[in-house]
């Protein structure tokens, strides 16, 4: 236990370093406002260090690290606000391969998905209580639009939750023929985009009840990992905070001894060690029965932290704060993103509920 | 019917009458120029039907009218969504200070009227880079000149001084005096020597402050508003305008929305409120 921790610990460590190494707030800054846009040194970086193939087993030539080990690493990618969100989009490809894939289906896509040579997304109509109701699957092809997908202005392959002719249907397709309609967002890094499909050939991987609890399990296993991401940028904000209220000086002394600033920062530093543990716990459950609930406690604590430590951040650094320089907008911007990606907190207000409700009947 | 609520019909019928061509719609698509251009003809217009400077005294222009007449007509001008952004600190304390404390009453006059028919804009120069909410820290020096003054140091967070004519300065005139008594209000004209005004970007990628830097800049004796070392009192009533103003206008959730439809404007990177964004929490 002990020495898998340190292992973790060294991990996280060579990301944070080969992240400040590559990602500034400058570069970033630079790419805001294109729709569709990539930090291309981040994604080149995030394969050679072998991050796509991180949570791809290891029989499909992957790292097979936990949920919990590349948590760590997605921890430092939120600290730093990096572009490209294929790890992420990604993975939800890989998690319904590996739970509902044919073997033959596993062996064609999930070394390229672990090289990045194929970049993965999900339409799973999680901002729609998982029915987005404009896509329709019928003989074996997929038709209409799933509407503000992540990565989907890059991705080749996506999982998509379709209404099919006996219920739902989760379903896999390469994105050749479909068109994107990418738009300007907040945050344009997400590579946000409208996916059309005109009648696209996709293969089954579930159907009906089976269907949406696939997309659920594979919604869950990707909030995980975006709450770490979350986590991070909050822990990046209380220290930016704490920071500021070190150095910043009126009335004669550190802007941190006034109430009104202090006791913004032990909110922040109260719900993003929050965030953390959650999502750590989250992680160590992972396989478990209570899998579900736990990813919905990480994320509804994450989506907090985030969003909180973001607005609460700007206002401990004052003017400074809403420049354009500071770059503090970056982490509100991706705070507000993530916060509705995968659906809004009061869809995961539901999917706890249910979970709970289960349990005590 | 209330006599305030005669003069809010009135109002309300002049601003119909002119939403065509000042009203959101007219306004969407403009680049930030056209629409302070389209701001300036609005105010000219407000000022010829009688609605401008509404509290203002008579005397300098205004209309001599009560804080309850001006916020029954800022109700009705909310929902139009007229360009005034610009004229907001200008016409909010700068002129109304002037109004007040200027020792030449004929020049107080043209001014005001000149800033209230949208052909002159006025800035408030107090905060500094370490005065903030701290604002008897300013350092910007004021020296004596013979009878006159020079100014030199730098302003932060200046609204719309890019597009301002004069500016109303807070300035530290006696070092060695308590922080709050050895300060002096001047008015200056922006486009004095020694002025240099950077607009800065903000998160928004829109320049609505800037960082404006005095060098060793002439101001008269004349341009003095204040006692000299009196300046702190009147800053204090400058910021109580400011207080009172924070109730009005900016406050209605109806002119937010307007604000937040107008932002989005074509060719501001990421200046678009996202459509995801607005539909989830």
């Amino acid at each position: 236990m002990v020495s898998l921790d340190l292992e973790r610990l060294e991990l996280a460590q060579n990301a944070r370093r080969s992240l400040e190494r590559t990602v500034s707030t400058p570069d970033i800054l630079a790419h805001l406002g294109t729709p569709g846009a990539v930090h291309e040194p981040f994604w080149t970086m995030a394969r050679a260090q072998g991050w796509s193939a991180a949570l791809v087993p290891e029989a499909y030539e992957g790292l097979g690290l936990s949920l919990g080990a590349f948590g760590g690493i997605a921890f430092e990618i939120g600290r730093r606000v990096a572009g490209a969100p294929f790890l992420t989009t990604s993975y939800a490809v890989i998690r319904a391969l590996i739970g509902h894939g044919r073997e033959s289906d596993r062996q064609r896509w999930l070394p390229a998905l672990a090289s990045g040579a194929l970049i993965g997304s999900a339409a799973l109509g999680a901002g729609h209580g998982l029915a987005h109701g404009s896509l329709r699957f019928s003989g074996g092809r997929l038709d209409g639009i799933a509407p503000g997908v992540a990565g989907g202005a890059q991705a080749d392959i996506a999982v998509v939750l379709a209404d099919g002719e006996d219920g739902p249907v989760l379903a896999i397709a390469e994105l050749g023929p479909v068109r994107r309609r990418r738009f300007d967002s907040i945050d344009t890094l997400r590579g946000t985009a409208d996916l059309i499909f005109p009648e696209v050939a996709a293969g089954v991987l579930a159907r009906g009840r089976e269907a949406t609890e696939a997309a659920l399990d594979v919604l869950a296993a990707q909030a995980v990992l975006c709450a770490f991401e979350q986590a991070g940028g909050a822990a990046d904000l209380v220290e930016r905070a704490r920071d500021h209220a070190c150095a910043r000086k009126a009335f004669g002394q550190p802007i941190g001894a006034f109430q009104g600033i202090k006791h913004k920062i032990a909110t922040m530093y109260g719900l993003s060690e929050l965030a953390r543990a959650a999502s750590e716990h989250a992680a160590l459950r992972e396989g478990a029965p209570d899998f579900r609930q736990a990813a919905a406690a990480a994320r509804l604590q994450a989506i907090e932290a985030y969003d909180t430590c973001a607005r609460e951040c700007v206002q401990v650094h004052g003017g400074t704060g809403v420049t354009w320089e500071s770059g503090l907008h970056l982490h509100l911007r991706r705070a507000r993103t993530l916060a509705i990606e995968l659906g809004p907190a009061i869809v995961w207000e539901d999917i706890l509920i249910n979970t709970l409700l289960a349990e005590g009947r | 019917m209330s006599e305030v609520e005669t003069y809010r019909d009135r109002a309300r019928a002049w601003l119909a009458s002119v939403e065509p061509r000042f009203g959101a719609a007219a306004r969407l698509g403009l680049r930030e120029d056209e629409d302070l251009a389209l701001g300036r003809a609005y105010l000219r217009a407000r000022y010829e039907a009688g609605f401008g400077g509404i509290d203002l005294p008579v005397e300098v222009g205004g209309q001599g009218l009560s804080a309850v007449h001006k916020r029954a007509f800022e109700l009705e001008e909310i929902a139009l969504g007229p360009p005034t952004v610009y004229f907001g600190i200008s016409l909010g304390m700068p002129v109304p200070i002037v109004t007040r404390f200027a020792s030449d009453r004929a020049w107080a006059r043209e001014r005001t009227i000149a800033a209230l028919r949208g052909e002159e804009i006025w800035c408030q120069l107090f905060s500094e880079p370490a005065a903030g909410s701290d604002l008897a820290g300013v350092r910007l020096k004021a020296k004596r000149h013979g009878a006159d003054w020079r100014l030199s140091g730098q302003k932060l967070w200046t609204s719309w001084a890019q597009y301002s004519d004069y500016g109303v300065i807070l300035a530290r005139s006696d070092p060695s005096a308590p922080k709050n008594k050895g300060l002096t209000y001047f008015w200056g004209d922006m486009r004095a020597r020694g002025v240099t005004v950077r607009p800065i970007r903000l998160a928004n990628a829109h320049h609505d402050v800037c960082e404006v830097f005095f060098d060793d800049v002439e101001v008269g004796d004349h341009q003095r508003l204040s006692e000299v070392g009196g300046g702190f009192s009147v800053a204090m009533a400058t910021l109580m305008i400011e207080r009172y103003l924070s109730r009005t206008a900016p406050g209605s959730g109806r002119r937010s929305i307007s604000f937040c439809r107008l932002r989005g404007r074509p060719g501001s990177p990421a200046g678009r409120p996202s459509r995801t964004a607005a539909s989830g929490r």
